[in-house]
């Protein structure tokens, strides 16, 4: 049992490698999802809102976050077109155009929408929060063009919207910095921005720190980790990768509670053992 | 030459400090404008600064197969990967899907098999290090150290469906108690909110503090060697 | 059906999950591969979507102003010239300078004074049917509110290191230690669900790649690597990776 003490960390690998193959190979469907106040929250301010409003989603991403946040944009689309919305879809990462211009499409097409008049992609520009301050200003200063060469001014979907404020609803789906955070500070919170309605998804990682900005109403709505996304996919009604993930979720969390208690439980012991 | 290598630096410092801390309090057409075209001035500038980073890459990698140090050929390797995201994406025009056909580009496809997967493994090796490091270190050994289990351990019990299901039955069992999902979501919106405000209000002081120290030419680090105060 | 890209895909993601063995040349392969690939990615997608649009098309449009950011861009390069890296400093001032300017009113205003707000609530607070129907939950509510004040106050006092931390100070520090720490085992709870989505995101991909349809790339390459590594550690590659001159 001492050994366990001293164990060679690969067979802590092992473990993990196994309890998280295990349910993706053979799923168990675990009951008891639950939805939480924000996600709740989420799923209101789109519901809410009325059809044709404009609804600009901000995609802080790369790939690392893949599984945590592309579950998010597909159910957002999802639930924005299901609700007729003006959707605009940005990055202000560069590493995740390729994979929300691929949502994108493919959510567009299956809801039978049409570029320039139900949705644009404006895609990535070189400045992080540069971006956000420029579009308060004025969107087309910031966005000469968008992702497919289009003037944003000659589109449907802009209708009525110059800057930031015009937005109905805006939400960042952030993995770090520049993301939800920027969103409040350089965006909502800016002079002349009204004050707009902001929602937000986040990694797990990030998830702690967005709850001041929940309770001070800065935040209207807010998806924590694939937790957060599987929720608000059962909100919307689709099955999506955030809903199949949760058995492999609580599989691992359960193991990473088994190794820490056995880890205490060794120290406790031999602790004890040593000091005799 | 010290007016142009140091002065003039602190004075542009201070300049647009001064001038874009007060626009925020100006809503005139003039102040805005200003605001738009600045900012607009930093979208192109910021791009610059990549060229200079990657070109500090290149040297150093370069330089390593000159000399053909241990693992040269890994420089290659690197060389390789940047030279096949270039010529595809020239081709594709920086399209990751064809404008006019939608269809996904030589560009999305090596995005799609290279990027993607490179980047989304390199950072799923930490769950296995941090199932190795809760093992070996997350060890009870006082009041502060067991609030933080407990803590843990309710999010990770509580954040899952799993947990959410065991804990339910036992609520359906013992009356009043309330499901794992609201605990978790209390202790979110209440301990951890009063603690991340905390630190919150800390660091923006702290950002204030020398964001004031770089305008008034107190902080001089972003001068870069030779720049400081000496 | 195309199987490359999936055969490529898997390789790379066992390339990358071999580092849990031991360092060896696959992970170093798959590591450089990353590097070169990233930064050939960002080159890509600077070049089209911002230089494109923000420089080369107004200046093909007569556009002239857009020369003033460009010179500032182009300072940012002397960097790399030793005699000239000085004038360097004035584009550094200049982002620093807007930057900061920028940043204070918006910080004082999001971080500081709406949080002070936020944290301020009336207590007994009013509920939306008048005092009459104030109940249990309202004195939840209140009781929640209290403690987030404490706590605030409590982590601000612990931060605060210009007084010393004895006598009731050091109580309140202390208080300050305790949701400090509830806080972190929270972010850490969340940290390794966040660090468990990647790995399923992973593991999806190679089982859903594993199955025949996709020529069974996954176990069929795990044996290939497995091979490899085993025979690179007899040969006692282990002590010369990075050594030989070939990836």
């Amino acid at each position: 049992m001492r050994g366990l003490l001293t164990l060679d960390r690969r067979w802590i690998f092992l473990l993990m490698a196994v309890v998280a193959f295990l349910p993706v190979l053979h799923p168990f469907n675990f009951p008891g999802l639950r939805t939480t106040p924000p996600v709740e929250a989420y799923f209101r301010c789109i519901d809410s809102l009325p059809p044709r409003a404009p609804f600009l989603i901000s995609c802080d991403f790369d790939p690392t976050a893949k599984p945590e946040l592309l579950p998010v944009l597909e159910a957002t689309l999802q639930h924005a077109f299901r609700k007729d919305l003006r959707v605009v879809v940005m990055n202000l990462w560069p590493g995740g155009i390729g994979l929300v211009e691929q949502a994108l499409r493919e959510a567009s097409a299956r809801s039978g929408k049409e570029r320039g008049r139900d949705f644009s992609y404006l895609g990535w520009k070189q400045g992080n929060v540069n971006v956000i301050l420029g579009m308060g200003q004025e969107i087309e200063t910031t966005y000469p063009a968008d992702y497919y060469g289009k003037k944003p001014s000659e589109q449907a979907v802009f209708e009525g919207v110059r800057v930031l404020k015009d937005f109905s609803l805006v939400a960042s789906l952030a993995a770090g910095d520049p993301g939800v955070e920027a969103w409040i500070v350089y965006g909502r919170d800016r002079p002349g921005s009204g004050g707009f309605p902001l929602i937000g998804a986040a990694t797990g990682v990030m998830a702690a720190n967005m709850y001041p900005y929940l309770q001070t109403g800065q935040l209207s709505g807010f998806i924590g980790g694939m937790k957060g996304a599987a929720e608000y996919e059962k909100l919307v009604g689709v099955s999506g990768k955030a809903s199949a993930g949760m058995d492999v979720q609580s599989l691992t969390h359960f193991t990473i509670i088994g190794v820490v208690i056995l880890g205490n439980l060794l120290a406790f012991l031999y602790r004890k053992e040593g000091a005799k | 030459m010290p007016f142009l290598k140091r002065t003039v630096p602190l004075a542009i410092c201070f300049l647009f400090g001064i001038v874009f801390l007060i626009q925020y309090f100006v809503p005139h057409q003039v102040s805005q404008q200003m605001l738009t075209t600045v900012n607009d001035w930093m979208l192109v500038i910021s791009g610059f600064a990549m060229f200079l980073g990657i070109g500090s890459l290149f040297l150093q990698h370069a330089d390593r197969i000159r000399r053909q140090v241990p693992g040269w050929g890994y420089s290659a390797v690197m060389f390789a990967g940047f030279l096949v995201m270039v010529v595809t994406g020239v081709l594709a025009r920086g399209k990751t899907s064809s404008i006019e056909t939608g269809q996904q580009t030589a560009f999305g496809w090596t995005y799609l098999v290279l990027f993607v997967p490179l980047s989304g493994t390199m950072f799923a090796l930490l769950g296995f290090f941090i199932a190795s490091a809760a093992f070996r270190a997350f060890r009870v050994r006082g009041l502060d150290s067991f609030l933080l289990l407990a803590a843990a351990f309710i999010l990770m019990f509580g954040r899952v469906p799993l947990g959410e299901h065991l804990w339910s039955a036992l609520a359906g069992a013992v009356p009043g108690l309330p499901q794992i999902g609201e605990i978790s979501e209390w202790i979110m919106s209440n301990l951890n909110l009063a603690a991340k405000r905390g630190i919150m209000l800390g660091v923006a002081l702290g950002v204030i503090a020398t964001s004031l120290k770089m305008i008034f030419g107190i902080e001089r680090s972003y001068l870069g060697e030779g720049g400081g105060k000496g | 059906m195309n199987l490359a890209g999936p055969w490529i895909e898997v390789a790379l993601t066992l390339c990358i999950f071999s580092f849990l063995y031991r360092d060896n040349p696959l992970f170093k392969f798959a590591e450089h591969l990353f590097l070169g690939v990233s930064v050939g990615y960002l080159f890509i997608q600077v070049v089209f979507d911002t230089f494109k649009p923000k420089v080369v098309d107004p200046l093909s449009q007569g556009h002239w102003a857009v020369l003033v950011p460009v010179f500032f861009g182009l300072l940012v390069l002397t960097r790399a010239v030793p005699r000239l890296a000085w004038l360097s400093r004035w584009t550094f001032a200049l982002i620093v300078g807007f930057g900061a300017g920028v940043a204070i009113p918006s910080i004082i205003h999001t971080n500081i004074l709406s949080q002070i707000a936020g944290t301020i609530r009336p207590i007994p607070h009013r509920p939306e049917g008048g005092f009459s129907t104030y109940g249990m939950a309202d004195l939840g509510t209140d009781f929640s509110n209290l403690l987030v004040i404490v706590g605030v106050l409590s982590v601000l006092v612990y931060f605060f290191y210009s007084i010393e931390h004895k006598g009731p100070i050091r109580h309140v520090a202390r208080l300050g230690t305790l949701f400090l720490m509830v806080s972190f085992g929270a972010a850490f709870g969340y940290t390794v669900m966040a660090r468990m989505s990647l790995l399923y995101g992973r593991c999806y991909d190679l089982c859903y790649y594993g199955s025949a349809a996709y020529g069974y790339a996954t176990p069929v390459l795990l044996v290939v690597f497995a091979l490899f590594l085993a025979v690179h550690r007899l040969r006692g590659g282990a002590g010369r990776d990075g050594s030989g001159g070939g990836a």
